[in-house]
């Protein structure tokens, strides 16, 4: 029973601060969007708005084109599974994830029938009977997933579910809760301010700041071609070079030099000081170069005081890269250079969501 | 598991821990001396005591002047805690139901204000409504409905901080799941505090219990609470049947709520890591 | 030094906080139905009957004497005595009682364990058996031929004469260890709360015990200190119990003179006046101490 969602202009005020600014939002069925964004951005206040649990001041929510911002948290049969999970501690585990049937006066005998089969469906089966306490933190999540979509919830929502779990479980499960959510077919929306969860799991990121949406694409899309500096410094590291003479770009035939670079520091290499100059490299000296595991990073001072940053691969030669001695990076492939115009020479066809 | 304090007083460790003790005693001795009197062999009260024997207590025991005052109390104690239980409890559950945090502060106070009503004042007032509406006087219910009054804090107090410590975020699970308000009030916020309830109608009943002054005025004639006719031999026949009886009531209090006390604990410790939440 | 990340339960919790918000909401879920009504109004009633009509019935027998009560009592030196009397026991029990609260919870928290759960022992033992069956320990004590003077009779001080029995100094002993538990457990829980690393922080850096003490522990344990001495005040302005059964007639509390006037000397009016007067004064400061210092947050 999955449904289209849509959010429709809205405005949600607490107290003299508004928190949402007339936000919209169309998502497929099916489909997994995750708001991301930094604390204070909305996007919690955005979440409790779909499942109700938070009054809206104007606009609109509607499933399948049906308004429901009138309804009730319990009338709209959504899937939340919370920060804390909020397992009920003094039921089993079985109880827990069958509480949307018991809530709906279901029979016992198909409570504890869909009860088992949404713990298999979670990996956990034969756990029904368990304490919630007695479990660890990634198999309380997982109740707490099974428990959200028991009932066959019109949407998903999932707040932060990963923040109280350890690093590397973190990672499995973000791959685990995807692959749950594609088998099921539920529209989901997720909230995280963890950028490589949210390109990890989701068909579509929104980013969130200041109670706007200031982007929404796919993952790829949106870490290749941010639509503002906002974007490009909060996915990823990114160099952010100004536009100024000698490094200009021609745009619908002129000459363009208001707008900022932006280039990722994987794209950036390391050429001799001979080399001759090109649009995209940067002369300066080495600040530090630490290795990582995988990669080595580089930071170097410019002549015109910007610190760029750049990654190579561990397996890269870099007796040539001293602190304190000068060096020359550069992108030599002109493509992966993304440029952000200001918005008055933005185009109205490149607004917000579509590449450049 | 020294607790770091120890370290941060240094040399005043030592002062401190003498005079606490000394203070202690202040605390202790007076039981001490009341429990050896009740043990006395002779016909006055005593210390030290002569001899031992249980006399007073087989005494006590026996005497229908103890027993009857003893029922009687155990009675208004029982009708004043289940009032006390049910509207402080009610009243916890509603005060995290409350918006508006000025609002929430104000009703708080209120259900903590009658710790703090002077007994007598209020037992005088009591007492006129037993005056005012004649054949109440003759009843328990002026009383009972007043030491609910002076019980019901404590319910409050203790329900109340076993919601704070009740993630809220059940609620609103619970909600979008479907769940109407008695239905989450049933099935999810009642079982979790239930408890905590059970330990607040044990000391409401305690407090109940030993609470004198309500029964000094709102006691009818020929009757007596199981505390009044305590002040009452305290004042006329001061005999070891007095310290007898007080040792009971009070060993029987200390163990009641002793255990109430240790199981309490024990359960907290084993419900602790489900309510560790992290923030962002 | 990082802070701490988990939101302990309990623990108050900063406006902004995930945990805030979460409580918000689940407030403002509750809002538009009549959830608060059902269980809300119910006790809300009970208040108003058990605590207006007594409150009333207090004025009109305070108004239906001959003369103006108000004005009557206030000219009656024994009231006016035992109020100041009464006022000034309060401060000096609330004043010792706190002082010994503080010492008792560091005690508690200092002293081998050993001791430590004889001092609990002794705390709950106060705590849980009645105010009057602790003061009937005082009277044997303080009593002519108590406990006290077998005990100076047995250190060969039998010539020493003490009069403490129907004393005001007799007095005092008695409902300060009345009081005691009430003004330790605060600090208690304040003294479990205080941060272990800052304590340890304190030792590290080389602070002294009184540096230690005034940068650490005082500004936690504080509040814990204000609410136990507020609730000894506000409970030592209604004493009854104790200095009637210790205090002998020459040191009537106001409570004392309250049910005096009521049963001796037959003056409702005059009684149901004092009454109003106690209630009132203590009412006021409970308030008032209750909005300065958050008394009765700290209470759940």
């Amino acid at each position: 029973m999955t449904v289209a969602l849509d959010i429709d202009d809205v405005r949600v005020t607490l107290g003299h601060n508004e928190v949402l600014k007339g936000v919209s939002l169309s998502v497929q069925p099916g489909e997994f969007v995750t708001l991301l964004g930094a604390s204070g951005s909305g996007k919690s206040t955005l979440l409790n708005v779909i499942a109700g649990l938070q009054k809206i001041d104007s606009g609109h929510v509607l499933f399948d084109g049906e308004n429901v911002e009138r309804r009730s948290p319990q009338k709209r049969n959504v899937g939340f599974v919370f920060q804390s999970y909020a397992l009920f501690p003094h039921m089993t585990v079985g109880e827990n994830v069958s509480f949307p049937l018991l809530a709906a006066r279901r029979p016992a005998k198909e409570r504890a029938a869909v009860a088992r089969e949404t713990l298999e469906l979670v990996q956990l089966g034969g756990m029904a009977d368990r304490e919630p306490a007695s479990l660890s933190g990634g198999q309380r999540q997982r109740v707490a997933l099974a428990r959200a979509i028991a009932a066959n919830p019109r949407v998903l929502l999932l707040d932060e579910p990963m923040a109280a779990l350890d690093k590397q479980l973190r990672e499995h499960m973000q791959v685990e809760i995807k692959s749950i959510q594609r088998r099921v077919g539920i529209t989901t929306i997720a909230v995280t301010h963890d950028q490589t969860e949210a390109l990890t799991m989701s068909d579509r990121v929104a980013i969130m700041h200041d109670g706007c949406f200031v982007q929404m694409a796919a993952p790829t899309e949106l870490y290749r071609h941010p639509a503002t500096e906002y974007v490009a410094k909060f996915l990823g590291e990114a160099n952010l070079v100004p536009l100024y003479d000698g490094r200009i770009l021609p745009v619908d035939g002129e000459e363009q030099k208001t707008g900022t670079a932006v280039i990722r520091p994987e794209d950036l290499e390391v050429l001799p000081l001979d080399a001759p100059a090109m649009a995209w490299s940067f002369d300066g000296i080495v600040r530090v170069v630490s290795f990582q595991g995988d990669r080595f990073r580089i930071e170097m001072d410019t002549s015109d005081g910007r610190v760029l940053v750049c990654t190579l691969p561990s397996t890269a030669d870099v007796s040539l890269l001293v602190p304190g001695l000068p060096a020359r990076l550069a992108c030599t492939d002109p493509e992966r250079v993304h440029i952000i115009f200001p918005p008055e020479i933005l185009a109205q066809p490149l607004a917000v969501g579509s590449a450049v | 598991m020294k607790n770091p304090l120890a370290g941060v007083i240094g040399g005043f460790r030592y002062p401190v821990v003498v005079l606490s003790v000394a203070i202690g005693l202040l605390l202790f001795v007076p039981f001490a001396v009341l429990v050896a009197t009740s043990v006395t062999s002779g016909q006055l009260i005593l210390f030290p005591p002569q001899g031992f024997s249980l006399k007073w207590y087989v005494s006590v025991l026996g005497d229908r002047a103890w027993t009857d005052p003893f029922w009687l109390s155990m009675g208004v104690s029982l009708a004043a805690t289940a009032i006390a239980v049910l509207l402080g409890t009610s009243g916890a559950l509603a005060v995290h139901r409350i918006v508006r945090p000025g609002v929430g502060r104000l009703v708080r106070t209120l259900f903590i204000l009658p710790i703090a009503l002077p007994p007598v004042a209020y037992a005088v007032g009591l007492h006129r409504i037993n005056i005012l509406f004649e054949g109440l006087n003759k009843s328990l219910v002026v009383l009972v409905l007043g030491e609910a009054i002076i019980a019901m804090p404590y319910v409050f107090v203790l329900v109340s901080s076993a919601m704070n410590r009740v993630d809220p975020a059940l609620r609103l699970a619970a909600s979008t799941m479907g769940a109407s308000w008695p239905m989450i009030l049933r099935r999810v916020e009642l079982p979790i505090v239930l408890p905590t309830v059970i330990t607040g109608a044990i000391f409401a009943f305690s407090v109940v219990f030993d609470e004198v002054v309500l029964s000094v005025f709102l006691t009818p004639p020929g009757t007596q609470t199981f505390p009044l006719a305590m002040l009452s031999a305290a004042r006329e026949a001061f005999s070891p049947n007095l310290t007898a009886a007080s040792t009971m009531v009070s060993l029987a209090a200390l163990a009641l709520l002793g255990i109430v006390t240790v199981v309490g604990n024990r359960r907290a410790r084993g419900r602790r890591p489900v309510r560790k939440v992290s923030s962002t | 030094m990082t802070l701490r990340q988990t939101t302990e339960p309990g623990a108050t919790t900063a406006p902004g906080s995930a945990r805030a918000r979460l409580t918000r909401f689940a407030a403002a879920l509750s809002s538009p139905s009549s959830e608060r009504r059902w269980l809300l109004w119910p006790p809300l009633a009970f208040f108003a009957v058990m605590l207006g009509i007594p409150m009333v019935a207090l004025v009109v027998t305070a108004l239906s004497g001959e003369g103006n009560a108000f004005a009557e009592i206030f000219q009656l030196n024994v009231f006016v005595s035992a109020l100041i009397r009464t006022f000034v026991l309060a401060l000096i029990v609330t004043a010792v009682t706190v002082v010994f609260g503080l010492i008792y919870s560091v005690g508690l928290a200092v002293a081998p364990s050993w001791l430590k759960w004889i001092l609990l022992a002794w705390l709950f033992l106060s705590l849980w058996t009645s105010v009057m069956v602790r003061s009937f320990g005082w009277m044997l004590i303080e009593l002519p031929l108590g406990a006290l003077h077998w005990f100076l009779s047995l250190i060969g001080l039998s010539e020493v004469k003490i009069e403490l029995y129907q004393t005001t100094v007799g007095m005092y002993p008695a409902m300060i260890a009345v009081m005691l538990p009430f003004a330790v457990l605060p600090v208690v829980a304040a003294i479990e709360s205080l941060d272990r690393e800052q304590l340890r922080a304190a030792v590290v850096y080389g602070a002294g015990p009184l540096l230690a003490i005034r940068t650490v522990v005082l500004p936690v344990v504080r509040p814990a200190l204000i609410s136990g001495g507020v609730l000894v005040f506000v409970m030592s302005l209604g004493f009854y119990v104790t200095p009637l059964l210790l205090g002998g007639p020459s040191n009537m509390t106001i409570s004392g003179l309250i049910n005096t006037q009521l049963n001796t000397a037959n003056r409702p009016d005059l009684a149901a006046a004092m009454s109003i007067v106690l209630v009132a004064a203590t009412m006021l400061i409970y308030l008032v101490a209750d909005r300065l210092f958050k008394v009765s947050e700290r209470w759940g």
